[in-house]
C-alpha cells in the first residue's frame, strides 16, 4: 500500500510538470534553458528566505516551540510561519522580476534562437517556461521530503482535516502551486513589460494568499481549514487563468 | 577594398558577441551616420579607380573584350572556371566598366554612382542582417549543444543518485563513508574522520587534505603521463591503457556495486554467476567503446561508467570529497587556461598534427568534454581530405556569408561559420589566415565584378539581367549547400566518432586519472555526495550543477576556446549544498512537520500527534 500510495502522490504532485516538461518543454532548446535558469532563481530566493529563517531563529529560537502546547506558543508558531510565508513571498516575486530582467537583456537572442523569431507567441512561451521552472523547483524543494517520507511505514494524517492522510493533501497543494507559477509567471512577465500596477499586485498579494492559505492545513481550531484553503487556492488559480488567457487571446486576435 | 573593410568589421564582431549585437540592433536602422559614412567613402574609391586614366581602346577592341568576357562569364556561372580564368575575367571587367564610364556623360556618371550607392547600402544592410543571423545560429547551435549535452548529465546523475539511494535505504552502515587513511594506511583515524565531519577536528581535516590531495597528485601526473604519450605518439599504448581501464572499470566497480546490492537485498547469487555476468559486461562495453556498436549503447556504457565511477568515488568523507572537489576545479582551471597547462598543451598538438586525431586519444579530461570538439574534427578531416578542395571551399563559404538568403542560413551555415572561427581561433594560424586573405580579395572581386556587370547590362536589359546574376547566385549557393551537406554528411558520420570521442574522454579521465573522472564523474560525485544527505540538497546541487555547465557552455559560445567545466558547477555545487543542508532542510522540516516516530516505534505512544503540533504542509 504504501508503494502505491507513493506512487499515487508522486503523480498528482509532478503529473502535470511531468506531462508539460516531455510534451513541450524538451522539445525546444532554449525554453530547456530557461527552465533550468529560472529554477536556478527560485532556488536562489528560496536559499535566501532560508537565511532569513537562519537569522529569526537565532534571535526567537524557534525550535524551543516544537514541543510546547500552550496556547501561546501555538500563536506564536502560527505568526512565525506567516512572517516566513510573507518574507519568502517578497523574495520570490523580487526573483521573479530579477528573471525578468535577465530575460529582458537575453530576448533577442532567445526570440531568434526559436522556431518562428518574429512570432509574438514567444514571450508566451518564454514566460510559460519560466514559470514551469520556478513551479517545478518549488514543487521539488517543498514536497520531496514529504513524498519520500510517505514510503515509510505509517500513514500521518493531516492537522486540519484528520480523515485524510497528510501527503496527499500536500500533493494537491504542490499540484496547484506548480501551475499557479506558470500563471504568475506569465501575467507578471506581461504585467513588468507594460508597467501594470495592478496586475503585479495582484500576483504578489495572489501568492501572499496562497502561501497563508496553507498555513489553515495546519490545526484543528478552525472547522474546515482545509476545503477552505483548497477553495481559496483553486479560486485563485482560476481567476488568475482567466486574467493569462485573456491576455493571450487578445494577443491573439491583434 | 571597403569590403575589405566590412569583412574586418565581421571579424571584429565575432569576437564579441554583444558588440555585435548592439552594433547591428543600431545600424539597421535606416541611414545613420555611421552606414552614411561608409557609404560616401565608398562611392569616393569608386569614383576614383573608375575615373583613373586608362589606355584608350577602340570600338573594335571593345566589343572583342566584352564577347571574351561573355565566354568567360557563363564559365563561371557554370563554376567551370579556372583561376587564371578569373583573373582575366576580373581585369576584362574592370576594363569594360572603366570604359564605359569614361563614355558617359556627367549626369549618368552621377547617376551611376547614386545606384552604385544604393546597391552598396543594400547590401551592407543585408552583411549586417546576416552577421546577426549568424550570431543567432551561433547561439542556437550552442544551445542545441547544451539540451543535447544535458540529457546525458542528468541521466548520469540520476543512476548515481539511485546507486546511493539503493545502497543507502536498508543499511546505511554498509557502505557510510569510512575514510580509509591512505598516508597512514590504517583506518582508525579515517573513521573518527568519517563519523564526525562535523567536529572539526584538526587532525581528520589534515587526514583529508592529504588524502584529497593524494588524489589530485595521481590525477596530474597520469594526465601529463597522457600528454607524453600523446606527444611522442605512444597511440598503441595509450589505446592499450585505455581499453585496461575501461575494463577494469566496469568489471570491479560494478562487481562491488552489484555484490552490495546482493548482499543488502539478499539476493540469491552465486560469484561464479556474478563474475561471468561481469566478464561480459565489461568486454561488450571494451567493444562498443572502442570498436563499433550502436551509438546507444555506447552512450549507455559511458553513463554507467561514469556513474560507477562516481559511486566509488562516494566511498570517501565528506571533508575529503569537498576538498576534492575545489581542487579539482581549480586544477581544472590550471591545466586548461595556463599556457602550459598539459590538457591545453593535449588540445594544442592534437590540433596541430592533424594526422593524430584517433579517436581514443582524445583525452579530454574534465574540460570541453562538452565543447566536444566535433568542429576541430571536421576540421581536421577536410583539410586531409584535399587542401585544394578546402581552399575553394574556403572561398565559397566566403562569397556565401555575404550573399546566402534567410531560408540558407540554416544550422549548416552555422556551423560553417563555427568551423570557420574555430579555425581562425586555433593554432595554425598563419597558414589559415594566408588563404583567407587570399579568398577575400578575390572574393571582393567578384563582388565588384558581379555589381558591375549587372550595371553594364542594365544598359541593354535591366531587370532579367538582375534575375539571372541573383540565379547565379543561387546556384553557386546551392552548389555551396550541396558541399555544406556532405560535410555536414561527414560531422554526422563523425557523430559516431563523436561519442566514441566522448567515450575516450571518459576513458581518458578514467584512465588519465587512475580513479577515473572526468566532468560527469565530478558532477556525479557532487551530487551523489548530496544526496547522501537529503533529498532537497539534492535537487538543489543538481540544478546548480545545470546551470553552471549551461553557463559554461554560454561562456564557450562567447569565447569559443576550451574551457573548464568543472569550476562554475562546483562552486555552485558547493555553495547550494553548504546553504541548503545547514538551512534550507531544517526550514521545510518546520514548514511540514512530520512528526518523528521512529525512536518510539516500539509503544507507539508518539504516534498520535496533539493536533497543536500536528501535521501541516505550508507551501512558501
Amino acid at each position: 500500500m504504501g508503494f502505491v500510495s507513493y506512487l499515487a502522490y508522486l503523480l498528482i504532485a509532478y503529473g502535470p510538470s511531468i506531462t508539460i516538461f516531455i510534451l513541450y518543454i524538451s522539445r525546444s532548446a532554449q525554453l530547456v534553458i530557461l527552465v533550468v535558469s529560472s529554477a536556478f532563481f527560485w532556488l536562489i530566493s528560496i536559499l535566501i528566505s532560508s537565511i532569513y529563517w537562519f537569522i529569526a531563529n537565532l534571535v526567537f529560537k524557534y525550535e524551543k516551540l516544537e514541543n510546547a502546547n500552550s496556547d501561546k506558543d501555538y500563536y506564536k508558531r502560527i505568526i512565525y510561519l506567516m512572517l516566513i510565508s510573507v518574507l519568502s513571498v517578497f523574495t520570490q516575486e523580487l526573483f521573479r522580476w530579477l528573471f525578468w530582467k535577465l530575460l529582458n537583456k537575453a530576448e533577442a537572442g532567445l526570440n531568434a534562437m526559436s522556431e518562428k523569431p518574429k512570432s509574438p507567441l514567444n514571450k508566451y512561451h518564454f514566460s510559460f517556461a519560466s514559470g514551469l521552472g520556478f513551479g517545478v523547483m518549488s514543487g521539488l524543494v517543498s514536497y520531496s521530503t514529504v513524498l519520500a517520507d510517505s514510503l515509510k511505514p505509517g500513514t500521518i494524517l493531516c492537522g486540519a482535516c484528520p480523515t485524510m492522510p497528510m501527503p496527499f493533501i500536500a500533493a494537491l497543494i504542490t499540484s496547484i502551486f506548480v501551475l499557479l507559477h506558470i500563471v504568475w509567471s506569465i501575467i507578471a512577465f506581461n504585467a513588468f513589460e507594460k508597467k501594470e500596477k495592478l496586475l503585479i499586485a495582484w500576483v504578489f498579494i495572489g501568492h501572499l494568499m496562497a502561501s497563508l492559505a496553507t498555513i489553515l492545513t495546519y490545526t484543528d481550531r478552525m472547522k474546515f481549514g482545509c476545503p477552505i484553503c483548497f477553495v481559496i487556492l483553486v479560486s485563485i488559480l482560476g481567476y488568475t487563468t482567466y486574467i493569462a488567457f485573456k491576455r493571450f487571446t487578445k494577443i491573439k486576435m491583434a | 577594398m571597403n569590403n575589405n573593410e566590412n569583412r574586418n568589421n565581421n571579424n571584429n564582431n565575432n569576437n564579441n558577441i554583444y558588440s555585435n549585437q548592439n552594433e547591428a540592433s543600431t545600424s539597421t536602422s535606416e541611414e545613420d551616420p555611421k552606414l552614411k559614412q561608409e557609404l560616401d567613402e565608398y562611392i569616393r574609391n569608386q569614383k576614383e579607380l573608375l575615373s583613373s586614366p586608362m589606355d584608350d581602346i577602340s570600338q573594335e577592341e571593345y566589343s572583342k573584350i566584352l564577347k571574351e568576357y561573355r565566354a568567360l562569364f557563363n564559365l563561371y556561372r557554370q563554376k567551370q572556371i579556372t583561376p587564371e580564368q578569373k583573373i582575366t575575367l576580373n581585369e576584362h571587367h574592370q576594363i569594360l566598366v572603366k570604359y564605359q564610364y569614361q563614355h558617359l556623360n556627367p549626369e549618368q556618371q552621377q547617376n551611376y554612382l547614386l545606384q552604385q550607392r544604393e546597391q552598396a547600402k543594400i547590401r551592407k544592410i543585408k552583411e549586417q542582417q546576416q552577421k546577426k543571423k549568424d550570431m543567432y545560429d551561433n547561439l542556437r547551435y550552442y544551445a542545441k549543444e547544451i539540451s543535447s549535452i544535458i540529457r546525458p548529465v542528468i541521466l548520469c546523475i540520476c543512476l548515481s543518485i539511485l546507486w546511493v539511494k539503493l545502497t543507502r535505504q536498508v543499511d546505511t552502515s554498509l557502505i557510510t563513508s569510512t575514510d580509509i587513511d591512505i598516508i597512514g594506511g590504517s583506518n582508525s583515524s579515517g573513521n573518527q574522520d568519517g563519523d564526525e565531519a562535523e567536529g572539526f577536528n584538526f587532525k581528520g581535516l589534515l587526514n583529508s587534505f592529504l588524502n584529497a590531495g593524494l588524489i589530485i597528485g595521481n590525477i596530474v601526473i597520469a594526465t601529463f603521463v597522457i600528454l607524453l604519450l600523446f606527444k611522442f605518439n605512444c597511440s598503441k599504448v595509450l589505446y592499450g591503457l585505455f581499453m585496461f581501464t575501461v575494463f577494469m572499470l566496469i568489471g570491479i566497480f560494478g562487481y562491488n556495486l552489484l555484490s552490495t546490492l546482493i548482499y543488502i537485498y539478499n539476493i540469491p547469487m552465486d560469484w561464479i554467476t556474478l563474475i561471468i555476468f561481469m566478464f561480459n559486461l565489461s568486454i561488450v562495453g571494451v567493444i562498443v567503446i572502442f570498436w563499433k556498436g550502436p551509438s546507444k549503447i555506447q552512450q549507455g556504457y559511458l553513463i554507467l561508467m561514469s556513474s560507477l565511477m562516481a559511486f566509488s568515488l562516494t566511498g570517501l568523507a565528506d571533508w575529503t570529497t569537498w576538498i576534492l572537489l575545489a581542487l579539482l576545479a581549480c586544477w581544472d582551471l590550471i591545466a586548461v587556461l595556463c599556457p602550459f597547462g598539459p590538457l591545453k598543451m593535449l588540445v594544442e598538438h592534437s590540433d596541430n598534427n592533424k594526422q593524430m586525431i584517433p579517436q581514443a586519444l582524445i583525452y579530454s579530461t574534465m574540460i570541453w568534454m562538452m565543447a566536444k570538439d566535433v568542429r576541430i574534427n571536421i576540421d581536421g578531416n577536410s583539410k586531409n581530405k584535399d587542401d585544394g578542395e578546402i581552399y575553394e571551399l574556403n572561398e565559397l563559404k566566403q562569397v556565401s556569408s555575404i550573399q546566402i538568403d534567410e531560408s540558407e542560413a540554416s544550422s549548416q551555415g552555422s556551423t560553417q561559420e563555427l568551423i570557420d572561427s574555430n579555425q581562425r581561433n586555433s593554432y595554425k594560424e598563419d597558414y589559415k589566415i594566408n588563404i583567407k586573405d587570399n579568398t577575400i580579395r578575390e572574393v571582393n572581386e567578384d563582388d565588384q565584378q558581379e555589381e558591375k556587370i549587372s550595371y553594364n547590362k542594365q544598359k541593354a536589359k535591366q531587370d532579367d539581367d538582375d534575375d539571372d546574376i541573383d540565379n547565379d547566385d543561387t546556384s553557386e549557393k546551392q552548389s555551396l549547400t550541396n558541399r555544406k551537406n556532405s560535410i555536414k554528411h561527414n560531422s554526422e558520420q563523425q557523430d559516431g566518432i563523436r561519442e566514441e570521442e566522448e567515450s575516450n574522454k571518459d576513458e581518458g579521465e578514467d584512465e588519465g586519472l587512475k580513479l577515473g573522472l572526468g566532468d560527469f564523474v565530478f558532477y556525479s560525485v557532487l551530487i551523489a555526495r548530496a544526496a547522501m544527505h537529503d533529498w532537497i540538497t539534492t535537487f538543489a546541487c543538481a540544478i546548480a550543477v545545470l546551470f553552471g555547465l549551461t553557463v559554461t557552455i554560454f561562456l564557450l559560445s562567447i569565447y569559443q576556446k576550451a574551457l573548464p567545466a568543472l569550476p562554475i558547477s562546483i562552486v555552485f555545487g558547493i555553495i547550494f549544498y553548504v546553504i541548503s543542508s545547514f538551512m534550507l532542510g531544517s526550514l521545510m522540516e518546520y514548514l511540514t512537520r512530520i512528526p518523528v516516530v521512529e525512536n518510539n516505534m516500539k509503544n507507539y505512544s508518539d504516534l498520535k500527534l496533539d493536533y497543536n503540533n500536528g501535521c501541516s504542509f505550508v507551501y512558501l
